[in-house]
């Protein structure tokens, strides 16, 4: 079966990557695989695995997200601008505060 | 099990003041405590590579407490580093989840409490604040003053803010507390700072050997954002939390070396 793509003038058929991106994402310690359009911002993301993991109804802006060194991830970020790959695994916590 | 003393009139609900008398309640059964610990532990070994190349080194797990050190990389001269261990903690989760873990600071050779190396400093929109508290009005030790933590929810000053509103959030799960003392005690000490006074002779030369902490998100490579989107993380040099009164509360000989 020939790949999906489109075709190009010389009539090859160019392969785009898939529209889907698999991650696993760590809720509070437990992680869920989530599987996300890469068009959508990683606030979905974040609502996708709050979901998963059964925190239904918390806004994602309660949460911070972010990777495996720590970095914080902008939740506007669309997922393809984010520079994630496929199986890559984030964070996701509540948020803490100020503290003190 | 054993029965619980006498409550004093008048005790808001909740986590009880911290001390000993504190430890001898037991409002939850011991296995419901134990069986969501052991769930904890159970995840964290599913994350143990990432949180080992993080630092996070689980000393000992209990049936009721975990003690985690964390491991900070401190670069010295040229390119060379060092591992150094910045904080180390015992979460004790008696009662857990009716209440949050009791955080003590340890010394990771003793297991005794002792000061941690480093504040817990962290930019908000607010400014630096940092959540590192030098004395507990129950216990006089240094706290983490941080929400999914019992000394914080049993402070006077946040008897508004109560464990059960954030306990859905799983604030007190082994890895989100992990994860807040990792990012301001740990991953944000940027090197070594070293202060020379050369004083009259009768006073002699003083060296002054510290942590220096900084604001990491001003060192980071700014993530390729959509035009008019921002990012929270910028693209300059790393920020130290200077002039915030941090620097001035780092014991000279927290060095950890």
């Amino acid at each position: 079966m020939a790949p999906a793509g489109r075709r190009t003038t010389k009539g090859d058929v160019m392969p785009h990557p898939a529209p889907f991106l698999d991650l696993i994402v760590v809720v509070s310690g437990s992680p869920h695989p989530v599987r996300v359009d890469i068009h959508q911002t990683l606030e979905h993301v974040v609502a996708e695995a709050l979901r998963e993991s059964g925190n239904v109804g918390q806004p994602p802006a309660d949460w911070e997200l972010r990777t495996e060194d720590g970095m914080l991830l902008n939740q506007a970020t669309r997922v393809d601008a984010a520079g994630l790959r496929e199986g890559q695994t984030l964070f996701l916590s509540p948020r803490a505060g100020a503290g003190g | 099990m054993p029965e619980s003393p006498a409550e004093p009139a008048g005790r808001p609900p909740g986590p009880p003041r911290a001390g000993p008398a504190s430890a001898s309640l037991a409002l939850v059964p011991v296995e419901v405590s134990r069986g969501k610990l052991a769930a904890e532990f159970a995840d964290w070994e599913t994350n143990a590579a990432i949180y080992a190349r993080r630092g996070w080194l689980l000393l000992d797990c209990g049936p009721l407490h975990a003690e985690v050190a964390f491991l900070a990389t401190v670069p010295l001269v040229g390119v060379f580093t060092i591992p150094v261990v910045t904080a180390c903690v015992r979460l004790d989760y008696t009662n857990y989840d009716l209440w949050p873990p009791s955080l003590t600071f340890i010394d990771p050779r003793t297991r005794e409490p002792a000061s941690p190396a480093v504040r817990a400093p962290a930019t908000t929109p607010a400014g630096v604040r940092d959540a590192l508290i030098d004395g507990h009005p129950d216990t006089g030790r240094p706290f983490l003053c941080l929400p999914g933590i019992r000394e914080y929810h049993n402070h006077p000053q946040h008897t508004g803010d109560d464990w059960l509103m954030h306990r859905a959030t799983g604030a007190g799960r082994l890895a989100v507390i992990c994860e807040h003392i990792w990012q301001r005690m740990a991953r944000n000490v940027v090197g070594l700072r070293v202060t020379v006074q050369a004083l009259p002779p009768a006073i002699g030369t003083q060296v002054e050997m510290a942590l220096a902490q900084g604001d990491l998100a001003a060192a980071q490579p700014p993530l390729p954002v959509p035009l008019g989107e921002g990012s929270e993380v910028g693209g300059g040099q790393a920020e130290p939390y200077a002039g915030t009164g941090l620097d001035d509360a780092m014991r000279p000989d927290a060095t950890g070396i």
